[in-house]
């Protein structure tokens, strides 16, 4: 019998159950973040059994049809589908999930509400298994709005800020944009398929381009791809915690993990591959250049996600649906924990997030000091580190097959970048000397903050191996190369490494404070906020104001009917009231009428 | 005046309409128009000052030139017919030259201008005759010949003076001004129904003689010819604040009093006879009247004006001429509604 | 007998059309009684001797007293005539021409058509056989006034009588 419905079956059990349970007096007196760290805990071991199963005799499930309900000519049923990405996924988010919680209850201990928040965090895992679990349409939107909605209550967890309340909005707004690229999808699937069964809607032949430009706009929205990205950044208004969660596994991962679900659809479409491929390429670029002028410390590590999902995207624009899916996977482990290391900083400096007033904690905290370089190492793909195994294999694979040079380039030059605001982080964070103030004591050496870090930092060193060393083959890659394509990706990284490294070095030396036009393109986001945010809504608010008070307000309801009225009536009756007490006048008038009736009437009577 | 002479001359202002009214043949009828064109000016001059002289002598010229036309055109109906009373044949020519004359009598609309003036030059007394007394004859001459005036010339004519007074009461800030206006308005009722339904003109004309007397017999004791000045009413006798508005309110034709009967009746009348435009235009026009209305309600009831009130004002009501009319007057000329089917 | 009528008719016109015009109060008495005359000399070649004597003893008696006497009361020193102002004159010139052309008009088309009949001047003013009319003769209709019409003369009596009485009212001044 195959063990993977019963496993699944009790994951599914093991983590519903604090969230059922929390409703109970059981939790009076357990802690509930100890009890819901274990329950992911022993959901990651459980989830170990398919994927053992998996790496060794490559078994799939797919379990269908429990019929639900039946509108007109669609059948809606639940169907699960536990293939390769979903078996790996759920392996590594659980890991992954497991860390946060656990160094959750750690970073928000004095948070009143830890166990509202505990039970937030394991219902975004919760949706975020429904969303990678689904095999309709339907269950897919299931958990790609549960993920949507408790990004939003999760990015405004201190609702009584309001960066956060703004940061929340825009995060829901933004993904209700992409939402509608969803939707727009289902409807033309309903319409034209008559089915949301992935395996149905495959079979047929379509060559439309918009269900696929629908599911771009969706995964724009969620991945935070250039046009619909700048929520990500704000996001981390919310709690680390939750950022390390949005980032590594969950919510941002969703929309290229939907353009994977959807690749059999995509692989045909050369426009789709090629908007997917520039757009990719364009965030990654963008983004990058922005991560490079940042000054608070969550944020640079929030573009340098953006980056690595802009990344993901050139991987989907080539063709290379599981490569993606192998850089979601260990792009997962160091995010976390880089997260999770400055979410240590931060709070050992009393809540202090610029790295300008960081600096020499490499001496102080030793431990998240390391783990915090082994996360920037394995980010820009130093050899051998987790992140290696996948982007080296994407530039390969870039570099191998017929592109576009521009995009090449330009993802080439970004992963530059990474090197480049990787080093500036463990530069100004870890070297040289402090600048905090003097009277804050450091103290790292809470296991609930070290044991999560230190399992992340095994899985950022190791993960990336295992997991190529075990998975069944899927395509099969260009093994034969030039070296300088070979090299290409490790060389642009130490370039990025050395040229960063002096520049950095110029920090030493007094500077002229003036900011020059690349550098303030860089510190305003590119303006794009700027424009997006202010300046077109403020047009559109003052155009749309502007017409219903002149049409409305103006025009309709003032002049047009009430002063008009009041304009012809007292016009009317100074008019017709001007008695002069002219009795010439008035027997003038009475003889014109009285000529003019009498005329008229015999004129037009007979 | 001397009393014999007062009694002498209001006899003749009551037998000229009764002389109109009884004879079939129009010299008599001219011959009553011109007892009480006659008799009236006397009244108006009662109070010997430039300004009645000049209103007297206005209202004499227009009426006897109205008279004159009158003549005209019955002695053309004699010339062609050889007979002094109305008949199909006559021309229309004629038929409208007897229109004329009464419209100018009546002070519809192209021939409204003397009005006003003559209104706001002879004591409320006297005007309250011209405004109600007056109208009888020539409305009762309208009554015998409407079969053979032109209807279009009616409408015109009953269209123009309901925008007449209107818009020209809508500036008018003197009482004697606002009622002529008022009068002018309620004609152009009267006129637009004679194509119709004359009896509707009939019930609108009494309900228009109730509601000027009742409104008359308010400002006349009080004096009240300016609105300024009604808005001392509340000082004087408080009593009347209801009264005058709910009378006004009437006179705008509000649904539940008496002045809603006749608009109601001709707007229906003149719906079913497929007069869509002008039932539009003369209720949009009564709003109009009713604004101006409303606005003497305002300076009397609405607001207390900032006047002091040092004096003992009770010696000063006692000895306030009263109205015996008015009870019956207010009365009818706000609840009379509920009578309709006994006035059809 | 029909270019005497014209001639009469024709000065009633100019009377009128003197008094109009508005010259001084003596000129414009003068002209209502040359109009008068005129008229009660064309009622009188037209038949109605009594009706035609009648007024012009009423306007002799009457209406020329008053005259004479409200002149007198409102005498002027310089009176304004017609030539006093240029325009008034060129007015009652061009009236007089307007006059005699249509005078010539009438004549030569024998007869113009408004409503009534006015052709060769005898349908306004000569009176054709009709039985039923009480006006035609004289000395008939004032008969008939006394007989069949004698409400009629009842009224116009009161009427005349409040004429002067209301005149006098109003004049005596109190």
């Amino acid at each position: 019998m195959n063990p993977i419905t019963s496993v699944i079956i009790l994951i599914f059990v093991a983590l519903m159950l604090p969230i059922m349970l929390s409703s109970t007096n059981i939790y009076k007196t357990y802690s509930f973040s100890n009890h819901a760290t274990s329950m992911i805990k022993y959901s990651f071991m459980l989830s170990l059994i398919p994927l053992c199963t998996l790496f060794y005799s490559n078994t799939e499930l797919l379990i269908t049809s429990w019929h639900w309900v039946t509108i007109n000519t669609i059948k809606l049923s639940i169907n699960l589908k536990f293939d390769f990405f979903c078996i790996i996924f759920l392996s590594v988010a659980l890991f992954v999930t497991w860390s946060i919680m656990e160094f959750s209850s750690w970073y928000m201990h004095s948070d009143p509400n830890l166990n509202r928040f505990i039970k937030y965090l394991l219902l975004f895992l919760i949706t975020m298994i429904i969303l990678t679990s689904a095999n309709n349409m339907f269950q897919l939107f299931v958990g790609w709005e549960g993920v949507g909605i408790m990004s939003f209550l999760l990015i405004g967890w201190w609702y009584g800020r309001s960066d956060a309340n703004t940061a929340a909005l825009q995060a829901i707004l933004y993904n209700r944009i992409g939402d509608i690229g969803f939707i727009a999808t289902m409807a033309w699937l309903s319409l034209n398929m008559n089915s949301w069964e992935f395996q149905q809607i495959f079979m047929t032949n379509n060559n439309s381009i918009i269900p696929l430009l629908g599911l771009l706009i969706a995964a724009m929205g969620k991945s935070a791809q250039f046009g619909l990205h700048p929520w990500l950044p704000s996001a981390m208004e919310g709690p680390t915690p939750v950022s390390a969660l949005l980032h590594s596994s969950t919510m941002v991962v969703a929309g290229i993990f939907l353009l994977i679900r959807f690749h059999p659809l995509m692989s045909n479409n050369n426009m789709a591959l090629t908007m997917m491929l520039c757009l990719g390429s364009i965030t990654t670029l963008f983004t990058a250049i922005c991560a490079l002028t940042q000054n608070d410390i969550k944020k640079i590590v929030a573009f340098s996600t953006s980056s690595q999902l802009g990344l993901m995207m050139v991987t989907l624009g080539i063709n290379q649906p599981y490569l993606a899916f192998l850089h979601i996977c260990t792009h997962a482990f160091f995010k976390a924990m880089l997260f999770m290391c400055s979410g240590s900083i931060i709070h050992n400096l009393n809540d202090e997030q610029d790295i300008r007033k960081m600096g020499g904690l490499l001496k102080p905290l030793p431990f998240t000091s390391s783990c915090l370089i082994i996360g920037s190492l394995a980010l820009t793909g130093v050899p051998f580190l987790t992140g290696f195994y996948s982007k080296d294999l994407i530039i390969e694979a870039m570099n191998t097959c017929y592109t576009n040079a521009w995009a090449l380039l330009v993802t080439l030059l970004a992963t530059s970048l990474t090197a480049a605001y990787s080093l500036r982080i463990i530069f100004f964070a870890l070297m040289s000397k402090p600048r905090y103030l003097p009277l804050i004591t450091l103290n790292e050496n809470n296991p609930k903050l070290m044991n999560p870090i230190k399992r992340l930092a095994m899985g950022s060193m190791f993960a990336g191996f295992i997991m190529t060393y075990n998975i069944p083959t899927t395509s099969i890659q260009v093994m034969t190369m030039p070296w300088y394509l070979k090299t290409t990706a490790i060389l642009v990284t130490l370039m990025g490494f050395t040229i960063a490294l002096e520049l950095n070095n110029l920090t030493y030396n007094l500077k002229s404070n003036t900011s020059t036009l690349t550098n303030l393109f860089s510190t305003s986001l590119g303006y794009f906020t700027l424009i997006f945010h202010r300046l077109l809504p403020k047009k559109f608010l003052t155009m749309s104001f502007n017409t219903p008070l002149n049409m409305l307000d103006l025009t309709w309801l003032e002049t047009s009917i009430p002063k008009a009225i009041s304009y012809m009536n007292l016009t009317a009756s100074q008019i017709l009231a001007n008695q002069k007490g002219l009795i010439k006048l008035y027997f003038m008038s009475f003889l014109i009428t009285l000529l003019s009736i009498p005329i008229l009437l015999i004129s037009f009577h007979e | 005046m001397n009393p014999i002479t007062l009694l002498i001359i209001y006899f003749t202002i009551l037998s000229g309409p009764m002389v109109t009214m009884l004879s079939n043949n129009f010299f008599l009828m001219w011959i009553g128009l011109e007892m009480n064109l006659l008799a009236i000016i006397p009244v108006m001059t009662n109070k010997s000052n430039p300004r009645t002289t000049e209103a007297a002598t206005k209202y004499f010229i227009t009426q006897a030139t109205a008279s004159m036309i009158f003549l005209l055109s019955i002695i053309m109906n004699y010339k062609q017919l050889g007979t002094w009373t109305i008949q199909p044949q006559t021309s229309s020519l004629t038929s409208t030259l007897i229109f004329i004359s009464l419209a100018i009598k009546l002070g519809l609309s192209p021939f409204h201008a003397w009005l006003p003036e003559v209104t706001q030059g002879i004591p409320l007394s006297t005007g309250l005759l011209l405004l109600t007394w007056q109208k009888l004859a020539p409305l009762s001459i309208l009554f015998q010949v409407y079969e053979l005036i032109n209807p279009h010339v009616l409408i015109m004519s009953a269209c123009a003076s309901v925008m007449i007074g209107a818009w020209g009461g809508l500036n008018q800030t003197q009482t004697r001004k606002i009622m002529a206006y008022s009068s002018i308005a309620h004609m152009g009722w009267m006129i637009s129904i004679l194509p119709y339904n004359p009896s509707l003109t009939i019930i609108n004309l009494i309900i228009y003689i109730l509601l000027t007397l009742a409104m008359f017999s308010i400002l006349h004791p009080h004096s009240f010819f300016s609105i300024k000045s009604t808005s001392l009413l509340w000082n004087k006798s408080p009593i009347m604040l209801p009264l005058m508005s709910s009378i006004l309110l009437s006179m705008g034709g509000l649904p539940p009093l008496t002045g809603f009967l006749p608009k109601w009746l001709i707007i229906t009348e003149l719906l079913k006879n497929n007069n869509q435009l002008l039932a539009s235009i003369m209720a949009i026009l009564a709003l109009v009247n009713l604004f101006f209305y409303t606005r003497l309600i305002y300076s009397t009831s609405l607001t207390t004006f900032p006047s002091t009130n040092n004096s003992k004002m009770f010696n000063h009501q006692k000895n306030m001429k009263k109205y015996p009319t008015l009870p019956l007057t207010a009365i009818t000329s706000t609840l009379m509604l509920p009578l309709l089917p006994l006035m059809l | 007998m029909m270019e005497s009528i014209l001639i009469l008719s024709s000065f009633i016109a100019l009377g009128c059309l003197g008094t109009s015009l508005k010259p001084s109060p003596i000129y414009g008495g003068m002209c209502l009684i040359i109009s008068g005359c005129a008229g009660c000399l064309a009622v009188m070649g037209l038949g109605g001797s009594f009706l035609g004597l009648m007024v012009f003893l009423i306007y002799l008696g009457g209406m020329m007293v008053v005259f004479g006497y409200t002149t007198a009361m409102s005498a002027e020193e310089y009176p304004e005539t017609w030539v006093s102002s240029w325009l008034m004159f060129g007015v009652l010139v061009m009236s007089i021409f307007m006059e005699l052309g249509m005078t010539f008009v009438t004549n030569y088309y024998e007869g113009v058509e408004v409503v009534l009949n006015f052709n060769s001047m005898g349908g306004w003013v000569v009176y054709d056989g009709d039985e039923l009319g009480l006006m035609g003769d004289g000395g008939a209709g004032v008969a008939a006034l006394y007989s069949c019409s004698a409400w009629l003369m009842v009224v116009s009596g009161w009427t005349l009588f409040m004429g002067i009485f209301i005149i006098i009212e109003i004049t005596r001044g109190n």
